[in-house]
């Protein structure tokens, strides 16, 4: 890892079109500027491991419900039957207010 | 074609009917097609199922019927991504989680999904700002997915 350090107000350039400016430093943290183009995306990291995480949590309790009984694996497999494909188009046409 | 699934056995589905995620749901990236389905029609708790893994899947919500004022801002490059041409044609799901032990139902509005309706491209979207969190309440207690669904809808 490339590791710089910088004053206040100081830059970094990275490739052609991205520049990190040091706006502000305190007792351990520091405000940091991006300036990138759109289609760059700049996400906190933590933010992105939130979301991770809660994939993870999210799918586990999908499949939680199926890990249960015998008698509710039953129930389900009967609604299983009746289990559709969602046609995308009505989701798209609600949205509309159609 | 026909899938194997856990929660519903096999199914047949059609293949024009198959989300395409490039990139896969964020710590699953390996899995990259997954089929829409409902258990009741009309039912508000739709599942993403996993075509490739027979475990995988996912409970989602249109997060519009508990949050109207919900709004998800595309990157440039996200719209490139889904091949959308027009906004009408994104339709927006967040993933649910049931906490059982806490009697707690709550769904990610910090990394919604956006499916390009008609070309059933999808992507998961990384929300920045604390605007949304990643686990926001729209339920309590349920055991089952119809009482999901009437708590939902009496809330």
């Amino acid at each position: 890892m490339l590791i710089l350090a910088r004053k206040k107000d100081r830059r970094i350039v990275i490739g052609d079109s991205i520049e990190i400016v040091i706006v502000e430093v305190g007792n351990g943290w520091a405000k940091i500027g991006i300036e990138a183009p759109k289609n760059i995306s700049v996400y906190r990291k933590e933010l992105v491991d939130e979301v991770v995480a809660e994939n993870i949590r999210a799918a586990r309790s999908a499949t939680q419900r199926n890990s249960r009984s015998a008698a509710d694996a039953a129930g389900h497999r009967k609604t299983t039957a009746k289990a559709a494909e969602l046609v995308l188009q009505a989701e798209l046409m609600k949205e509309k207010g159609e | 074609m026909r899938i194997q699934t856990t929660r519903f056995g096999t199914i047949d589905i059609r293949e024009s009917s198959i989300v395409e995620m490039p990139d896969g749901m964020l710590g699953f990236e390996a899995y990259k097609r997954y089929v829409l389905l409902e258990e009741e029609q009309g039912s508000l708790f739709k599942w993403f199922q996993c075509v490739d893994e027979p475990s995988l899947a996912f409970i989602l919500i249109n997060p519009m019927e508990f949050f109207p004022d919900y709004e998800v801002e595309l990157t440039d490059k996200q719209v490139e991504r889904l091949g959308l041409e027009s906004a009408e044609d994104a339709v927006t799901f967040t993933t649910v989680t049931v906490d059982r032990a806490r009697g707690r139902i709550t769904t990610n509005l910090a990394g919604p999904l956006v499916i390009n309706a008609r070309t059933l491209r999808a992507m998961q979207i990384v929300l920045s700002g604390d605007r949304y969190s990643t686990s926001c309440l729209i339920g309590e207690s349920p055991t089952a997915a119809k009482d999901t669904a009437r708590t939902a809808a009496a809330a």
